[in-house]
């Protein structure tokens, strides 16, 4: 049950429903500010050049041009495969388990997140799809049967289950997405013309808000939540096990399922934290999104750092009582002191430190400090997946072997395509969809005057008091 | 089709409205809302059987999915890794997987048409304000019996409707 007292209220400055409709419509309606324009011409161009020159070039002399070699055959792909679907559990941490459990502050950032989980999938999905070198021959992953080639493909495989995983997970969070869409489509129809409303009127299925359509619209979302709750849990795990399934010292572990979950959710609240922040800051939303929403989000951000902490902690304590001297090589001369020290000490600070700054009431609400930790975690989790990827792979267990990794120029167009791909992606999503869910605020708005005597409960008072 | 159509633009008054019409037992056709409003919904026993499909569609999703691993691991094609069983221990992950799958995308596609919604369809009614901030309740005209009407019309009188309007079809 949400309590005022405890959490603030959700929607500031008495706003009627026509209110809520014309403030998030405001950003649609109105021309597109310049910093809007700017904003997405950098990011279509680092997407037209990364995705458009270079993911072609990869794919026509193969994936010898990225940094990857025979001793760290994943490099950047992997590491920006896993940076990517752990943003996109935003959608699935905010809104699905929010939604879930019943928590309400979720109505004013739910919509952002469960676009950015969208997008960030389908950046996500575009590694693998690539890393294969071949990508006419993705066909043979699907089970299309084994007629051709007289063998099905090997459903043990963790890899294939990520196929599985991911196409699943993107597939539950776009329709949970555009389902919870529809009534705030029809609000779009009802006040647009000519092609503009024959676009929203495709878009929202006739919905109008009748009884029936809002009981079946209510059971459809829960039911979509909570099959998606244990999905996500299930995906990242399926990431994690890509690894643990492997013999590498530092890879082999049985805490990475948990801990890759954990790291998702942290890394999709910050990066949700970090764009809410700006979006409030350049659309003026701060009456939807209270500084006590960002007070809430911070304090599951630092349990969720401690959490993370303790990981690091317990993998390198593991290390030590397992006196496996590859174990502890990895963690103690690698990590700590070693030729990879510079990004693990980094990943300690970004995640398990600078989060604990939101112990402090006034960090908790103070927009610079909030946007810049959570800048910081983003990288954090970017250099975690890093350490997790490069460090074991390069120095494994014969020295003679031992090979460093170096990206290359097409690796990191490659990720800055994809970060324009966000980028453009976010930037439509709130130039053409309502960015807030306006139903859901409508109803927190009724939830807000629920004490407040109607005018037929006014006067039969008044007659009462009158008479006595 | 000729309906009597009263306009709310505060939820409090519609619940009380909605009170009052159930209590004369009013052929009220439908109440259209901007948002959800589960009380409306309580009063008038609004249920769907979405949940219990899915829960059919779940269990047909995970007896398929088993199924399907089942015959191309075990039947068609058995391979020999490593002295491993063929029924693995490894079919929960894809069958959970599966079902969900399996469960999302019938879940929503019995929304759709139960609810009568496609790609392109025409709102069944429009009143301006009804995904904004209006709220309206409908009457069958052809289904009141001969004084209901005016009786009707003091109930959304009394219980301060915006405005009592008549839509014809």
């Amino acid at each position: 049950m949400y309590k005022k007292e405890v959490r603030g209220e959700l929607i500031l400055g008495n706003k009627s429903y026509g209110d809520i409709t014309r403030d998030i419509l405001k950003s649609q309606e109105e021309k597109a500010p310049m910093w809007w324009w700017i904003a997405f011409a950098v990011f279509f161009v680092l997407m037209a050049v990364g995705l458009g020159y270079f993911v072609p070039l990869t794919i026509a002399n193969g994936i010898g041009m990225w940094g990857n070699n025979n001793q760290v055959p994943w490099g950047w792909a992997i590491i920006n495969f896993v940076w990517w679907i752990g943003i996109g559990h935003a959608g699935t941490a905010f809104s699905i388990f929010l939604l879930v459990f019943r928590q309400k502050w979720r109505t004013s950032i739910n919509r952002a997140a469960e676009a950015m989980t969208v997008f960030a999938v389908l950046a996500a999905g575009l590694f693998p799809a690539i890393h294969v070198g071949r990508p006419w021959d993705e066909f043979f992953i699907f089970p299309y049967g084994p007629n051709s080639r007289g063998l099905w493909v090997n459903f043990n495989s963790p890899l294939l289950w990520d196929v599985f995983a991911i196409a699943t997970y993107l597939t539950t969070s776009a329709i949970f997405w555009y389902i919870g869409m529809l009534p705030d489509f029809a609000t779009v129809r009802d006040r647009s013309k000519g092609i503009k409303r024959k676009i929203f009127n495709a878009l929202s299925f006739g919905w109008v808000g009748s009884m029936d359509k809002w009981r079946k619209f209510e059971d459809t979302l829960i039911i979509l939540g909570g099959l998606a709750m244990p999905l996500v849990i299930a995906v990242h795990s399926i990431v994690s096990t890509d690894f643990s399934a492997g013999i590498l010292p530092g890879w082999h572990e049985t805490i990475f399922p948990p801990f890759f979950v954990v790291g998702a959710i942290f890394s999709g609240f910050s990066m949700v934290v970090t764009l809410m922040v700006l979006i409030r800051k350049a659309f003026k939303l701060q009456d939807y999104v209270t500084d006590d929403h960002f007070d809430a989000i911070a304090r599951i951000i630092t349990f969720v750092s401690l959490i993370m902490g303790s990981a690091y902690l317990i993998e390198l304590f593991i290390a030590w009582y397992s006196a496996n001297t590859y174990e502890t090589y990895v963690f103690d001369e690698n990590y700590l002191k070693g030729h990879y020290a510079i990004p693990y000490w980094l990943m300690l600070i970004f995640n398990a430190f600078l989060p604990q700054l939101f112990w402090f009431k006034k960090v908790r609400r103070n927009l610079t400090w909030i946007f810049w930790i959570t800048i910081g975690v983003n990288i954090g989790m970017w250099l975690e997946r890093y350490n997790i990827v490069v460090p074991p792979a390069a120095e494994d267990f014969l020295p003679a072997n031992w090979f460093h990794y170096a990206s290359t120029i097409v690796d990191k167009w490659v990720y800055l395509g994809t970060i324009g791909l966000f980028g453009v992606g976010v930037l439509l999503f709130i130039r053409f969809i309502p960015m807030m869910a306006m139903n859901e605020l409508k109803q927190q708005a009724k939830r807000h005057t629920e004490l407040e005597p109607t005018d037929v409960q006014y006067h039969a008072i008044k007659k009462l008091l009158e008479d006595e | 089709m000729s309906k009597l159509v009263a306009v709310y633009s505060d939820d409090r008054k519609l619940l009380e409205a909605a009170d009052q019409l159930i209590a004369v037992k009013a052929p009220v056709e439908e109440v259209i809302t901007p948002f959800v409003i589960e009380e409306l919904l309580e009063k008038f026993h609004v249920k769907s059987n979405i949940p219990l499909l899915a829960f059919f569609y779940g269990l047909f999703g995970v007896t398929s999915v088993f199924a399907a691993l089942y015959y191309t691991f075990v039947i068609d094609y058995p391979l020999n890794i490593g002295g491993k069983p063929n029924l693995s221990l490894t079919f929960p992950v894809l069958m959970f997987i599966g079902t969900v799958l399996i469960t999302v995308l019938s879940t929503v596609v019995t929304f759709f048409v139960e609810a009568k919604m496609y790609p392109g369809k025409e709102p069944e009614f429009s009143y301006p304000g009804i995904n904004d901030d209006k709220m309206v309740i409908l009457i069958d005209k052809s289904k009141l019996t001969p004084n209901m009407e005016s009786q009707l019309r003091d109930i959304f009188e009394t219980t301060g409707a915006e405005k009592i309007d008549e839509y014809h079809q």
